[in-house]
Order: structure tokens, then C-alpha cells, then sequence
């Protein structure tokens, strides 16, 4: 048995790992990941040259180091323009903006396009200059103004020892789309890789031979194992590289990684397994029943729709995790990788709890397999285009 | 020795195989006959373990057959068309429990055979449909099998490439492996088989050993070529019918006598017997008399 299994594995392994197909979406990956990392650097890139700013200011006070002060990077020439003649500079091209302040602090930005960030620089810095003269004006003591400036200080006392601090709740909400994205993404790219694989192997009648010569619960085994191995080749080098090359973006730090636990990452790896195995089993019995490649659709459909439907269902979980309805669907095996781990990463959730929703997931890959090995042995010898006449075939104990 | 007691398969209440029982020793050659849903593919689907059969029994020297003692060769081609040559052979051969080594030196000598060692590491897309076939001889009988199940091996292949897999059958037999093969070319059956069985709707109209199931038809045929016209001696006691074709005629007669008799006649006439042999019925005729006799009534 476990020489077969691993004969079936290897051979498997190999093929995929070999494959230029492999080698062609891991450069892609690798490349979009790289590219989605150092996505602020590479708009920096195309931003170009800075603009060509004007001011025309009819305050006393120089507003220019102030606005460099605010992150103003480009050159400010002071100019003497009305409203008429700041367009006609812009148009001409001579600026690419002027700014005018009135000495009531009106401002008025004239330019080809929306400037976003220099309005706000400029509002910031004209606002300053005001509030400056208000309180000159008004001869208010700078004291008074510094302690109605200061924050009320609040202090968090958690009563319960597993509570979550807000910022592990942040991490952990962010840690969950995370695991929902690659859930997602690893289904519907390595599963719908089980149900070509065994489609094209039945459609070139290399399973004929293949169950002949081992069990149906072997060859389906090594299948789901060997992509299994695939895909988690292929995602550490994502997660590798992904992580190297965002650890400069703000998007990054916002993940706060460091707040991660060991428990968490176990919670993880478990709930992202079963899950994985769970639909894959599922994925593979049903890829028995198609002869062809071009029929795969029909039967990845329902199951990608049951992980949009999970998917669906945590989106929604993520405001109330501790919703009646969130709890009861987390025990419900296709939900549990996701809206369970959801629960547990944003709640307290009773150790039996999880340990019920972990068994129920474990019975159901049984069951899930041993439904495939069934299909498998009817589903493979028969070769017709309709998968639910199969089914039935099947079902009916006709083969 | 295979022995193939009785076996009946059923699908709900579709009968594929009808209580067929079959025994072929060591060595020899086993031929299965029928017309397309006669059941052949179901039978081999239950010696390899793939369908159990519905009432029946079927045991190698008295008991279970081991997968790694079976060699298969599906109607339907099936090999990786985008894997190397060698590396699923010796897949194959791994997965029916030979080790790596040995299955290379057995590929070695199998490709040598064949005189196609330059197709080893190439893929099985870019060969022709002739060498596709040769490979996938080789990966039924790459791991020395001692059972040998060939679903249609003739199938599609040019005479030169059929003569050399007809060899190689041959050869395999002389090293003791016993062999079951379905065709619906008779003359094929006939040249290599010892035992038949003709299966029609499932049901075995003819099944045995050959020569004996020659001899209790009978009825005999002489082959003849004359310029005697039939006119003169197809009315002759005996002769049962008579057809022609470009080598002269086929005639069927009851007996022996019946042949002597006919020959005398057409010397005693004055005219040239260019050919006249006398023989069996072929497994031809059978099975277009068992078969046919059935589409009829």
C-alpha cells in the first residue's frame, strides 16, 4: 500500500514540479507580488517632475518655508498674477499651479488638474498662519491654549485574561482576510488543478491502467497529496517574496505581524489544512465524474460557489463574531476553516467548541473521501459527457 | 492456469456477461470474440479486479490474481501523451510492484526489441501511432506479467507493425505467460489462439479448447480452384453450399467422403483442379454462423 502511494506521489510531485506551467505562474506570481509590494514606489516612478508652483500671497508673512516645512517639494516663485493672469500663466504653461491667498485667507488654487495633496499642504499652512493671528489678535495666553490642546488620557482594563487588546483584534481581523484571500485563492487554483488532472488522465485512459494497478483511495490520495505539496512549494516562495518585498509598505506595517502568536499561526495552518483537504477530497470525487477537460467546469462550479459562500459568510462574521447565526455556521464543515478560525481569532471561543468543529471537519474529509473512492471506481471506467447521469449511474450501482 | 468459473455480470437489469466459464493453462493463448457490447471489455474489467462479477468466480493457480501479475493493454490507448517515454514506463512498472532498476534493464531490452531505443526520452505525442502501440505493449509487459490481458492489440496498425506485435505476442508466450486477447480479426484469433470463446450479448455462444471446437462442427469446407463450373457438381449429395470469391470457391461439405467424392467427380469429368484443399471450418464461418444465426431469429 505505501510503496504504491508513494510511487503514485513521486510521480505526481515530479510532473507537476517539472512542468513549465509550474515554473511559467511562480515567475508570475513572483512578479505581480513583487510589483503589488513596491506599488508606492513604482507610482513615485510615473508621478514624473514636480510641479511648477506660483504663489501670490497678500499676507505678510512668508509662506513659503512654511510650506516646504509641510512637504511642498516643489520650487515656490512668488509672483504678483490676478486671478485673469494666473490662468493665462497656466495655461501658457509657464506654471503648472498658482496658488493665490487673499489677506481674509481665502485661497484659491488655480491649475490644468485637481492638486489634491498641494491644497491640503497650502490649507494646512494658511490655516496655521490664521489661528497664529486669531490668537495674537485676542491676546490669549499660550498656556491656556496648550492645556486645551492635550488629549484626555483613557486607560484600558481588561477583566479577562484572553481578551483581546485592540490592536491584536486589528491584526487579527487583518489576519483573517489574509487566510479568507488564501483560502480562496488555493482552492480554486490547486482544486480546480485535482479535477484537470484527473479529467485528463481519464480522457487519455491512463487511469484504466492506473486503477488497475493500485486502489482508487490511493491514486485519489497521492493526487490530492501531491498538489497539496505543490501548492505549499509554491506559496512559501509567494509568502517569501511577498513578505520581503512589502515589508517597506505602510500597507504592510498596518498588519502589525509581530502582534502574531504561536497559537495563531497553529490556529492557522490547522484550519487552512482542513480546509484544504476537505474541498480537495470533494474536488477530486467529482473530478471522477467528467471524461474531459472542457467538462471540469461543471463540477468546480458548486464548489467554488460553496467558498463564495463561506467567503460571504466571514465578510459578514467580521462585525459580529459573536452573531447566533456566525456561531452555529462555524460548526458546519465547508465554513468552519474560515468562519471558525474567524471566531477564534476575534473572540473567546471554548476549547470544546473548537475541538467539535475540528472533529466534524475531520469526519467529513473521511466521509468525503470515502464517497470519492466510490465515485472514483464507477466514475472512471465510464466515459459520457454528462456528469449528473453519471452520478446517478453510480448511485443506482450501475457502472 | 486461469480459470474463469461461470462468471455473470449484471448493471441493473442489463446482463454484460452471461455465465461464461473458461480455463486456459500456462502459456497459452486465450482469444476472446464478439461484436462490439458483447460483453469483452466487461470480462477484462473483472480479471483485473476493476468490476467485481456478479455470480462467478475467477482465480490464477487457485486463487486471487495479484495486481503486480497482471499485464493490461486497454482498448483505448492510454499513456501520458506529455510525459517522457521511460519515465512513465517505469512509473508503471514501479506502481505493479517492480523495482526501478530492474524495470530499466527490462525497458532497455523491450525498446531494443522493438529497434526503437532513440524514442526513450521523447514524449509519447511526438511518436507515431504505430510506436505509440509498441509502447504501450511494453508497458503491459514491462514488469514481466504472468497473466497478459490485451484488449484489441491489433487494432489500427499497418501489417508490418501487426506482424511484429504478433511476434513479440508469440514470444511472450514461449517465456510462459499466459495470455488473453479480444480481436474481432479472426484470422488473428485463429493463428494464435489455442482457446476461444465467442461471446454474444454477453452470452458465450462458443467457448473451449479450438481444435476441438472445430471437430464438433463436423462439417468440413474444401477450397477449390477449377474451370469445372459449379453447374456441373454443386448438386453433388453432401455439398451444403458453395461460395466464390477471386481464389475460387469455398465449399461446404458434410463429410470427408463428400470432399473425395468431389474431387473425383471433376477429374472424372475432364476438367483441371488448379487447388484443392481440404479443411476445417475456419472460426470465421463459426462465428458468423453462431452470431449471424442469432440476428436472424
Amino acid at each position: 500500500m505505501n510503496r504504491k502511494f508513494l510511487t503514485l506521489y513521486r510521480f505526481n510531485l515530479l510532473q507537476k514540479l517539472r512542468a513549465k506551467s509550474f515554473l511559467i505562474s511562480t515567475i508570475l506570481m513572483v512578479l505581480f507580488l513583487v510589483g503589488f509590494g513596491n506599488i508606492e514606489r513604482i507610482l513615485d516612478w510615473f508621478s514624473g517632475d514636480d510641479p511648477k508652483v506660483a504663489l501670490v500671497s497678500e499676507l505678510s508673512t512668508d509662506l513659503r518655508p512654511a510650506l516646504k516645512k509641510a512637504g511642498v517639494t516643489s520650487d515656490i516663485t512668488t509672483k504678483d498674477y490676478t486671478i485673469a493672469e494666473a490662468r493665462k500663466a497656466v495655461d501658457r504653461g509657464t506654471f503648472d499651479v498658482v496658488a493665490i491667498v487673499q489677506d481674509s485667507y481665502d485661497v484659491t488654487l488655480v491649475s490644468a488638474s485637481p492638486e489634491s495633496t498641494l491644497q491640503t499642504q497650502v490649507a494646512t499652512v494658511v490655516q496655521q498662519v490664521r489661528d497664529q493671528a486669531v490668537i495674537t489678535d485676542a491676546k490669549i495666553d499660550p498656556n491656556v491654549l496648550a492645556s486645551l490642546a492635550k488629549p484626555v488620557p483613557v486607560k484600558q482594563e481588561l477583566t479577562s485574561t484572553g481578551g483581546k487588546s485592540e490592536d491584536e483584534l486589528f491584526a487579527a481581523s487583518a489576519l483573517v482576510y489574509v487566510l479568507l484571500f488564501l483560502m480562496y485563492f488555493t482552492i480554486a487554483l490547486y482544486g480546480g488543478m485535482i479535477v484537470t488532472e484527473i479529467a485528463n488522465e481519464k480522457s487519455s485512459r491512463v487511469m484504466e491502467l492506473l486503477i488497475s494497478a493500485a486502489s482508487p483511495i490511493q491514486h485519489m490520495l497521492a493526487k490530492i497529496l501531491s498538489i497539496a505539496t505543490v501548492s505549499l512549494v509554491q506559496l512559501s516562495i509567494l509568502v517569501g517574496v511577498g513578505y520581503y518585498s512589502a515589508r517597506s509598505s505602510s500597507l504592510f506595517n498596518q498588519l502589525s505581524l509581530d502582534s502574531l502568536s504561536v497559537r495563531t499561526i497553529i490556529y492557522l495552518f490547522v484550519f487552512f489544512l482542513l480546509g484544504y483537504f476537505l474541498y480537495a477530497t470533494l474536488l477530486a470525487a467529482l473530478g471522477s465524474l467528467v471524461s474531459r477537460v472542457e467538462d471540469a467546469q461543471q463540477v468546480t462550479l458548486p464548489v467554488i460557489l460553496l467558498i463564495v459562500a463561506a467567503f460571504l459568510i466571514s465578510m459578514f462574521s467580521l462585525n459580529a463574531p459573536t452573531n447566533q447565526a456566525v456561531v452555529v455556521l462555524s460548526f458546519v464543515p465547508f465554513f468552519t476553516p474560515m468562519v471558525m478560525f474567524l471566531r477564534v481569532m476575534l473572540t473567546d471561543v471554548p476549547v470544546w467548541q473548537v475541538s467539535i468543529s475540528l472533529i466534524l471537519m475531520l469526519i467529513s474529509i473521511v466521509l468525503a473521501l470515502f464517497i470519492g473512492t466510490k465515485f472514483y471506481r464507477g466514475g472512471v471506467l465510464f466515459y459520457g459527457s454528462n456528469p449528473l447521469k453519471q452520478l446517478r449511474r453510480i448511485l443506482s450501482g450501475r457502472r | 492456469m486461469l480459470e474463469i468459473k461461470h462468471i455473470t455480470k449484471r448493471f441493473g437489469d442489463f446482463t454484460a456477461v452471461d455465465a461464461l466459464t473458461i480455463e486456459v493453462p500456462r502459456g497459452q493463448i486465450f482469444g476472446l470474440l464478439g461484436a462490439n457490447g458483447a460483453g469483452k471489455t466487461t470480462t477484462f474489467r473483472m480479471l483485473l479486479g476493476l468490476l467485481q462479477p456478479t455470480e462467478g468466480s475467477i482465480t490464477w493457480n487457485g486463487e486471487r490474481i495479484p495486481t503486480s501479475k497482471i499485464g493490461y493493454l486497454p482498448e483505448e490507448r492510454g499513456l501520458y501523451p506529455k510525459v517522457r517515454v521511460d519515465e512513465q514506463l517505469l512509473f508503471l512498472a514501479e506502481l505493479r510492484d517492480m523495482k526501478r532498476k530492474d524495470a530499466k534493464r527490462a525497458l532497455t531490452e523491450w525498446l531494443e526489441y522493438f529497434q526503437i531505443p532513440q524514442y526513450e526520452k521523447m514524449r509519447v505525442e511526438q511518436l507515431s501511432k504505430g510506436n505509440q502501440q509498441k509502447i504501450q505493449l511494453i508497458s503491459a509487459v514491462l514488469h514481466k506479467p504472468e497473466l497478459l490481458i490485451l484488449d484489441e492489440p491489433f487494432s489500427g496498425l499497418d501489417p508490418v507493425n501487426a506482424e511484429q506485435l504478433k511476434r513479440a505476442v508469440k514470444k511472450l508466450t514461449v517465456d510462459g505467460t499466459t495470455i488473453v486477447f479480444s480481436s474481432h480479426r479472426m484470422d488473428h484469433v485463429e493463428e494464435l489462439c489455442e482457446h476461444v470463446a465467442i461471446l454474444d450479448h454477453g452470452k458465450p455462444v462458443v467457448a473451449g479448447y479450438l481444435p476441438d471446437i472445430k471437430a464438433s462442427y463436423g462439417k468440413t469446407r474444401v477450397l477449390l480452384k477449377t474451370d469445372a463450373p459449379p453447374l456441373l457438381w454443386d448438386s453433388l449429395p453432401g455439398i451444403l453450399q458453395v461460395e466464390s470469391d477471386n481464389n475460387g470457391y469455398v465449399v461446404q461439405v458434410s463429410s470427408k467422403e463428400t470432399a473425395d467424392q468431389l474431387l473425383q467427380h471433376i477429374v472424372s469429368e475432364g476438367h483441371h483442379v488448379d487447388r484443392f484443399v481440404w479443411d476445417q471450418l475456419s472460426l470465421q464461418d463459426i462465428f458468423i454462423e453462431e452470431v449471424g444465426k442469432r440476428y436472424e431469429s
